[in-house]
């Protein structure tokens, strides 16, 4: 699709605008948001960037040329992202010409169906059986318009198959397309974009929490009338999680190609889940705040999230993350990495399960703990260390509520 | 109220003060730190917007110039030429300007604005003049706005003339008007400034007309956490 590059609105006083430099020339790929040229009024200098991923067609307007807003300056050919820029340009031309060729060719009557069956091989025949496509539908291409097997396949390329004859039948749409809302779009690049960079592993292992939930069973009836804060079990994990991650600071970095980076606070962002999408609001030094403020803290941004009233710096800085899918009744996933950090920690829900003790069996509340981490940057056995003093931290739960951990001067066993 | 962080510098090089806007803007720009105005003075300097390449805006030879000591810069900033030099205070607002607007040239009234406010402090009336951005007193122009704006973050900003020496004005066409006066604070009060002053006086207007609270910062702690934080803070979602 060809999009158009305009000289943009600045404000409502300016009428035009000066370009000054195309950082890019005729045919050269760019990148969604990628700066294609600089432009200047009399008091504003600007940069105006890719609407979406393509090639530069034709600039229409050279550099120190003065031109209206709205007026176009320049082309772009829309293009998918992960091709060369030749075999992508190649794509495009393609990709034109199969268009026309559609639209030049109509549909074949119903009539003709008749007099093209009977002209079929029996192989395109048994392929449009088995496939259960109209062939009414299939444009041919072999002598006199006669429906070939290339045909028939690259129509099943086009348009799923639907194997159940009832979703045939009907004669409403088969698809449907849903606009996407830009978080979404967002999520989709940051997921990809995950997955791409850092080398997921996930490892699980699972904790009795029944001491916390003995404990949280006693305190949060007074802790919601204190606070008119419901006591979950995420500040349990967040706390447990904060005093693993100093002492294992390697679980709190980034990695980057001088080195991993060792950050200093630990941040820990919780994920919440919206309509439309998640946003991780960050409780900053977690690893000094004792529950209550841990509580106090995860309860006050969640209900911002979904209110839409977060600051913008308070989904910034996270150093590490923790995501409650068992509250939705997952016993465990395997969750992406939050870029740049390098692990992020599934809580799966919480169940009664029978166990062995002991030699007996008996009924404990059990979870399961998935991390999620960049074997970049650690290997398996550290990570199996790290939840380990997770685990050990939740099972020995034995602190009153509004115990503090150490502070990390006094050697708690931070390295930094 | 938004926090913004306050630097001050003082006297520092343009191309050194210019290394430093970068810096912060790429910071700013992928979120890495939070809004920062930074007040300082440069040593005797011009400094060329990009457009009108071909316009000379100099009135004596550009060597003669160098040989007497000016810098001179051409800078991704709008405007034409401008001279920066010693008494004269100058602000670059690094913000994200989507908080306040969206429109450039409605950021541009309120750099103004903050200038205004100022030379109200000292009982001078100022004025704008259509079509002409800075702030004038009569026929006068004594503050100046030029600026970057990219995504909506901004660098460059304005500058304020307080007891500076007018004359190297003189040797240039100012933001590229003919027969322009320039003036001064000191000039228009016919008394000496202490630019300390005036410079508190404009931190206190940029936060009233900009609603941030500033928060004193020096620029090595300010470089120092940029760099801890080398790869850019991501918007942040997760999925399961």
């Amino acid at each position: 699709m060809t999009m158009d590059i305009i000289m943009p609105q600045m404000g409502e006083s300016v009428a035009e605008g000066t370009i000054i430099h195309w950082l890019i020339n005729e045919g050269d790929r760019v990148q969604k948001d990628q700066p294609i040229v600089e432009i200047s009024t009399d008091k504003v200098d600007t940069e105006v960037p890719s609407p979406t991923a393509g090639i530069l067609g034709k600039i229409i307007h050279k550099e120190d040329e003065t031109v209206p807003v709205g007026t176009v300056i320049a082309t772009l050919e829309e293009v998918e992202t992960g091709q060369t820029t030749s075999a992508a340009k190649e794509e495009i031309v393609s990709a034109k010409e199969k268009k026309v060729e559609e639209k030049a060719i109509p549909v074949p009557p119903r009539s003709h169906k008749t007099r093209a069956e009977g002209r079929l091989s029996p192989l395109v025949k048994r392929m449009a059986r088995e496939y259960r496509i109209d062939l009414s539908k299939v444009t041919g291409t072999g002598i006199g318009g006669r429906i070939t097997k290339q045909d028939i396949l690259s129509y099943t390329k086009r348009k799923p198959v639907y194997a159940l004859p009832a979703a045939e039948e009907g004669t409403q749409e088969k698809e449907k397309i849903v606009p996407v809302s830009p978080r979404r779009k967002i999520i989709a690049e940051r997921m990809v974009e995950s997955r791409r960079t850092a080398a997921h592993v996930t490892t699980t292992i699972e904790a009795d929490m029944s001491r916390i939930v003995k404990f949280r069973e006693e305190h949060k009836e007074a802790f919601f009338r204190n606070e008119n804060v419901k006591l979950t079990y995420l500040p349990f994990v967040m706390l447990n999680t904060a005093r693993a991650l100093r002492q294992h600071p390697v679980f709190n970095s980034s990695w980057s190609d001088e080195g991993i980076i060792l950050k200093k606070d630990i941040n820990i962002g919780i994920a919440v889940s919206l309509e439309d999408g998640l946003i991780v609001p960050v409780v900053n030094s977690a690893d000094k705040k004792h529950l209550e403020e841990l509580a106090r803290a995860s309860h006050d941004l969640a209900q911002r999230a979904r209110s839409k009233k977060l600051k913008p710096d308070e989904v910034m800085g996270g150093t590490f993350t923790i995501t409650n899918y068992g509250s939705n009744g997952s016993l465990f996933g395997t969750p992406i990495i939050l870029l740049p950090q390098i692990a992020i920690l599934g809580m799966g829900t919480i169940t009664k399960r029978p166990v062995v003790i002991n030699d007996a069996i008996a009924i404990r509340s059990m979870m399961y703990l998935s991390l999620s981490f960049d074997h970049r940057v650690v290997d398996g056995a550290k990570a199996d260390k790290f939840l380990t003093t997770i685990k050990e931290g939740l099972e020995g739960w034995e602190q009153g509520l509004n115990e503090k951990m150490p502070p990390a001067e006094t050697g708690y066993g931070g390295v930094w | 109220m938004r926090k913004c962080l306050l630097l001050k510098p003082g006297m520092v090089e343009y191309g050194k003060a210019w290394q430093l806007q970068k810096r912060l803007f790429t910071a700013r720009m992928s979120g890495r730190i939070e809004d920062i105005l930074i007040t300082l003075q440069h040593p005797p300097t011009y400094t060329l917007g990009r457009r009108d390449k071909n316009v000379n805006h100099f009135l004596i030879d550009k060597k003669q110039l160098r040989n007497r000591g000016f810098s001179i810069y051409r800078v991704d900033r709008g405007g034409a030429a401008t001279y920066h030099g010693p008494g004269q205070i100058v602000c670059y607002p690094i913000i994200g300007m989507k908080a306040f607007t969206e429109d450039y040239y409605f950021y541009l009234r309120m750099l103004e604005e903050v200038m205004i406010r100022t030379l109200r402090d000292y009982k001078i009336k100022p004025r704008r003049i259509e079509g002409s951005t800075g702030v004038w007193a009569g026929e006068k122009k004594v503050g100046f706005a030029g600026v970057r704006i990219v995504g909506g973050t901004t660098m460059h900003g304005f500058s304020l003339n307080v007891n500076n020496d007018l004359s190297p004005f003189d040797m240039i066409v100012p933001c590229g008007i003919k027969d322009i006066t320039i003036t001064s604070l000191s000039k228009l009060l016919k008394m000496n400034i202490d630019i300390r002053e005036t410079t508190d006086l404009i931190v206190r207007n940029f936060n009233n007309v900009f609603k941030t609270e500033t928060h004193i910062a020096s620029v090595e702690e300010v470089l120092e956490r940029i760099d801890a934080d080398s790869k850019p803070a991501q918007f942040q979602c997760i999925m399961q």
